[in-house]
């Protein structure tokens, strides 16, 4: 039996609306969340002891999603973080910069939400299988590909 | 040193016009001459639209206020019986009771502005001259917090309220802070946003002489906007008439690009939020305990969600609408030739021979120029296209332009091109219907929309003795036909 994780998933998207369909996704997957508006909200607001993972809108106003992930990673947040985008990117190159600034998905929207639950869901500490995020000792590992 | 401007450079009238309701503004007048040549219309305005204007002058200058007006047309009398106009002395407004007590002021502009109202006037537009404050009346010093606030009750009360200064009797000191205290400053016949403007009690350190040089650089900044504004004007003007330039179609077509990204960016988000509403929905029905609750609340985003997404679709479709009014009498020939001119390599590149076939006598007819440009070169294009796939074989262009029998003006684009299957001659005009490889189906579609908008019609046929096929849309050919009476008919 799963417990829900003890730490948040953040997540960074300026669409109010999106937001609270995100949250009612986690939460029905028993993640829980909390959201910020923008790249500069979440600076100021975040803290480092309550979350767990990030979910991070690359087309953000102000300081954009890219710039956000650059900074934090810079700035010694090793977290996973997934991004997501409703931009084109047909040949793959806005993915290949993100995953390079050190994301470990990107999702292209609308996406798949059992996707993003996959990827946000705390996984087992090897590193078998699909992006290794959580990294909870102790938490059943759901299967991938098999 | 002070530079004289010609005061020609800025619409004082255009920009007295243009004040709304709600705005705190001040006046700092260099003499009465100035004050006058703002005030007389700044009062005129008001008296044609129906306003109250109540104005407070400069105690002893009430009869030339009263002849000033009358010089410029307005009835005085009548306006004074009829309480549309209401000359007030300081002494009895500001300093009633001899002081000055700003919060008896709030009331009565707020209850004069009510009182407005229910007189039957539009509105309230007040002008009053703050020279009173320099006899030193007892509470004159909350003047400056009164003049704050003044902003604030404007905009509650929906009333104007402009506060003449005399730039020659205030001190700097003064001036400067009435600079601050007012979203806009009139100084020597130019109205100008105030970007000096503090709408909160911050405290002012600036040196005195400051004002001077803050009035210069608001009315500078104002003239430049103006001059702007007037170029950025004259520029539509003139696209305007180069509709025929390559560079405007270029330029909507662009801009049709663009308005594809931000449709599909806007669209996405509330279809990303739906799919996402959709499997916390499904998660919260699955297993042993179904919570229905939460099941259902997010089915109520979705259905919020989907409501977003078409009211994007209906924004966008207001867009179109306002953009539809480009038309104008054209020749229809002359329109082709341009056309020809943008695939002249096209042509080249693909060893396509063209010939024309123009009728020299075509009646002109009413349309967008640049919508049926569009559809010229669609049809032309996909053409092209169709002789490009051609391994051997005629690859021939030709475009006829005639009267037909209907008298309508017609065109007809034929391509001894590959041809299409039997059948698929009406599907081609479906949306998103393609032959092509990297087609996407909409280049048809969208000519038929627009050429219905036209009162015309578009159909294809099969060449009758040669491979290939033939476009052929009609246009209506005179302008008393051209007025908008739904889509034509049906091809023959």
């Amino acid at each position: 039996m799963t417990t829900p994780p003890p730490q948040r998933v953040a997540l960074v998207d300026d669409d109010a609306n999106l937001c609270v369909a995100f949250v009612e996704l986690l939460s029905s997957a028993g993640l829980d969340c909390e959201t910020y508006p923008s790249a500069e909200e979440f600076l100021r607001q975040a803290s480092r002891e309550t979350i767990r993972c990030l979910v991070l809108d690359l087309g953000l106003p102000g300081m954009s999603g890219l710039e956000l992930l650059r900074h934090l990673r810079t700035n010694g947040w090793s977290i996973p973080i997934v991004c997501f985008t409703a931009q084109p990117d047909p040949d793959g190159k806005l993915a290949q910069q993100v995953l390079e600034a050190g994301a470990h998905a990107v999702l292209y929207k609308p996406f798949d939400p059992e996707e993003l639950l996959r990827l946000l869901q705390p996984d087992g500490d090897d590193d078998t299988g699909g992006p290794d995020i959580g990294r909870r000792a102790g938490t059943t590992r759901r299967k991938h590909g098999s | 040193m002070r530079v004289v401007e010609s005061r020609s450079t800025f619409p004082l009238e255009g920009a007295l016009q243009a004040l709304a309701h709600g705005e705190h503004l001040c006046s700092i007048y260099e003499n009465q001459l100035d004050d006058s040549e703002l005030l007389i219309p700044f009062l005129r305005i008001g008296l044609e639209r129906g306003e109250k204007c109540v104005c407070i002058a400069q105690e002893g200058r009430e009869g030339h206020l009263e002849q000033a007006l009358t010089t410029a047309g307005i009835d005085v009398a009548a306006a004074l019986a009829s309480k549309a106009l209401v000359l007030m002395s300081p002494g009895r407004v500001y300093l009633k009771g001899d002081s000055f007590d700003p919060y008896r002021m709030f009331t009565f502009w707020k209850d004069l502005s009510s009182r407005a109202r229910e007189e039957g006037f539009s509105r309230l537009r007040g002008a009053c001259n703050m020279h009173w404050i320099l006899r030193g009346a007892p509470g004159t010093q909350p003047w400056l917090a009164y003049e704050r606030h003044l902003s604030d009750l404007a905009a509650d009360s929906q009333c104007l309220l402009l506060c003449q200064y005399d730039r020659s009797s205030f001190g700097a000191q003064h001036l400067l802070e009435v600079i601050r205290t007012h979203p806009r400053v009139i100084h020597r016949g130019t109205v100008a946003d105030n970007i000096y403007y503090r709408p909160s009690e911050l405290d002012s350190q600036a040196d005195a002489p400051e004002f001077e040089s803050l009035l210069n650089d608001l009315r500078k900044r104002e003239h430049a906007n103006y001059v702007l504004r007037e170029q950025r004007a004259e520029d539509e003007r003139r696209s305007e008439r180069a509709t025929q330039s390559q560079l405007v179609r270029v330029s909507r077509l662009t801009t049709l690009g663009e308005l594809t990204a931000a449709i599909a960016h806007e669209v996405n988000q509330p279809l990303t939020a739906i799919i996402a509403h959709a499997g916390a929905a499904r998660r919260w029905l699955s297993g042993d305990f179904p919570n229905v609750v939460s099941a259902a609340a997010a089915i109520d985003g979705i259905t919020a969600d989907a409501r977003r997404a078409s009211q994007v679709i209906a924004r966008i479709r207001a867009l179109a609408r306002k953009a539809d009014n480009h038309r104008d009498m054209l020749d229809l020939n002359e329109m082709l030739a341009e056309t020809l001119v943008l695939v002249d390599a096209e042509l080249r590149a693909n060893s396509v021979t063209l010939r024309t076939a123009f009728e020299p006598a075509l009646p002109r007819i009413f349309g967008d120029r640049v919508q049926l440009q569009q559809v010229a070169l669609n049809l032309i294009v996909n053409a092209v296209e169709a002789i490009a796939a051609l391994a051997q074989g005629s690859r021939e262009l030709v475009i006829r332009t005639f009267l037909n029998e209907r008298q309508e003006v017609q065109v007809a684009v034929q391509d001894s091109g590959v041809g299409l299957p039997e059948g698929n001659l009406q599907m081609i005009f479906e949306p998103f219907y393609t032959t092509k490889l990297h087609g996407m189906g909409i280049g048809l579609s969208i000519s038929r929309t627009i050429i219905l908008a036209h009162n015309g019609r578009l159909w294809a046929q099969q060449n009758t003795d040669a491979p290939g096929i033939t476009v052929h849309f009609t246009l209506p050919s005179r302008e008393d036909v051209a007025t908008e009476t739904g889509p034509g008919g049906a091809p023959p």
